[in-house]
């Protein structure tokens, strides 16, 4: 199987609607593939928070408005499964925040716009953030969230800064994909471990 | 009199209310299990055996909690349920599982020693420490800040910590590893394929990889050493925007317009990657 087939068929393995022999050969896929492990593990988390939201509770069309423009955006298929559940995730954590949260200061944009991934990292980080009460956390996970956020965040700062004055060097712009992925990461690992 | 009642009444309560508690339970399982196991507190060890059933020991301290579990075929679960918003004072279980059992664990500060198993494992900590050694087929691994340590043959191995430091060493395999403020230390002698990043933790890798292999290592602000041993066939791209790099595998080679630095040593058989913002990084023998 190859990773295109993997990922044809990841909505209905993970849904449980694959026959056994071909559910098998998706999750032997899975197993060899971390690249596929993880738009498996990105796909379970999303269906998970979006079966836990109350049934009267509708995506909010002004969020999803400008981030299903830039999904629509030509980029590799691969990315935009990722970025759509990276958003998809930060989206209906996002629906089970009371209103009225202060907002929580982000890495300044810079002043070059980004665009691609990156702006669809800022805005999942941004949800994912907001979703996050420090005062509801365990000592352990506000000590991580106080401590690492700030490392990540000022890695962002000083890779994004960098980007401005040379916006084709292909490592900056790894690095900064790195420092966003990274941290959203600790974001879902964190809300993960509060919720359970 | 009516003073010794409440005496005799509380000496009559059930020892095992403020004793430690023993564990000893046992059932069957199909060799390739799915066993669920949630230890919140204290030592959980995990032992592969040869036999197609499970079994616990151990115990748990005085309000500790309750030891559940059960099953059969292919599925079953144990674990300390504990009061809620707690994990307790702890517990002390040794469990042995079918060789190929399928393990997912949890815990919240108990330390997880795994040995000898050779199915999937999915470990998930808030600050335990994981110790890993034996031959997982693939393994997944993930601490906010306890230390994570593999010795393995050739998994598909992904770890993942936020704080603690990550030490694999394994023969070959897929090896993923990222921290943020932690280090990670690799040695293997034949890598097919292995990303290790930080932000502000070093990595250091001490090997070789296989022919058709790819190493990547990335940090933001720390240093990253990688040291080759045996015969060395790979292409090299390095790249320190805001660092230095030091290149003993072949010193003269320039960076291309000021930017990243790619050599080839012997033949580019194999891929090495190094990336760090502003640490340095190290190549060598």
């Amino acid at each position: 199987m190859t990773c295109d087939d993997f990922r044809d068929r990841l909505d209905d393995w993970v849904a449980g609607r694959l026959a056994a022999t071909e559910a098998s050969a998706t999750e032997a896929h899975a197993a060899g593939c971390p690249e596929c492990a993880l738009d498996a593990e990105a796909a379970r988390v999303v269906r998970r928070a979006v079966a836990g939201l109350p049934a009267e509770r509708r995506p909010d069309r002004e969020l999803w408005g400008g981030i299903e423009a830039r999904i629509a955006a030509p980029v590799p298929r691969r990315r935009v499964w990722a970025a759509a559940a990276v958003v998809a995730l930060a989206a209906s954590v996002g629906l089970w925040v009371a209103v009225g949260r202060a907002p929580v200061p982000q890495p300044p944009a810079p002043a070059m716009a980004l665009t691609g991934d990156l702006d669809l990292y800022r805005a999942a980080s941004v949800e994912l953030r907001s979703a996050l009460d420090p005062a509801g956390l365990s000592a352990p996970l506000r000590a991580s969230l106080e401590r690492d956020l700030p490392l990540l965040d000022e890695a962002i700062t000083e890779v994004e800064a960098r980007m401005a004055t040379d916006p084709t060097d292909p490592d900056l712009r790894a690095l900064a994909e790195s420092a966003w992925r990274r941290k959203l990461e600790l974001l879902r690992r964190i809300a993960d471990l509060a919720a359970s | 009199m009516t003073r010794l009642v409440p005496l005799l009444l509380l000496l009559a309560l059930p020892a095992g209310a403020a004793a430690q508690q023993k564990v000893v339970r046992g059932f069957r399982v199909d060799p390739s299990a799915s066993i669920r196991i949630q230890v919140p507190a204290g030592r959980l060890v995990l032992r592969a055996w040869d036999r197609d059933s499970v079994a616990v020991t151990g115990t748990i301290a005085p309000r500790g909690g309750s030891f559940y579990g059960g099953g059969a075929g292919a599925a079953a679960k144990l674990g300390i349920e504990t009061d809620p918003g707690g994990a307790g004072p702890g517990s002390d279980l040794e469990v042995q599982v079918p060789r190929r059992a399928r393990l997912w664990i949890k815990t919240s500060t108990a330390s997880v020693e795994i040995t000898g198993t050779e199915g999937e494992l999915d470990v998930l900590s808030v600050t335990g420490a994981i110790t890993v050694d034996g031959n997982p087929r693939v393994a997944s691994l993930e601490s906010v800040d306890g230390r994570i340590g593999v010795t393995a043959v050739a998994p598909v191995l992904r770890v993942r910590t936020s704080g603690g430091a990550v030490v694999i060493a394994t023969r070959g395999g897929d090896l993923t590893a990222a921290t943020v403020g932690g280090s990670v230390d690799v040695s293997c002698p034949a890598l097919e394929r292995g990303r290790f990043e930080t932000v502000s933790g070093a990595v250091s890798f001490a090997g070789a990889v296989a022919s058709g292999g790819v190493l990547e290592a990335e940090t933001h602000g720390a240093d990253i050493a990688l040291r080759f041993a045996g015969d060395l066939n790979a292409g090299f791209r390095l790249s320190a925007p805001g660092g230095a790099v030091v290149n003993q595998l072949d010193p003269k080679a320039k960076p291309v317009s000021g930017k990243a630095l790619e050599f080839v040593v012997g033949t580019p058989a194999a891929e090495v990657r190094a990336r760090t913002f502003k640490g340095t990084i190290r190549l060598g023998r």
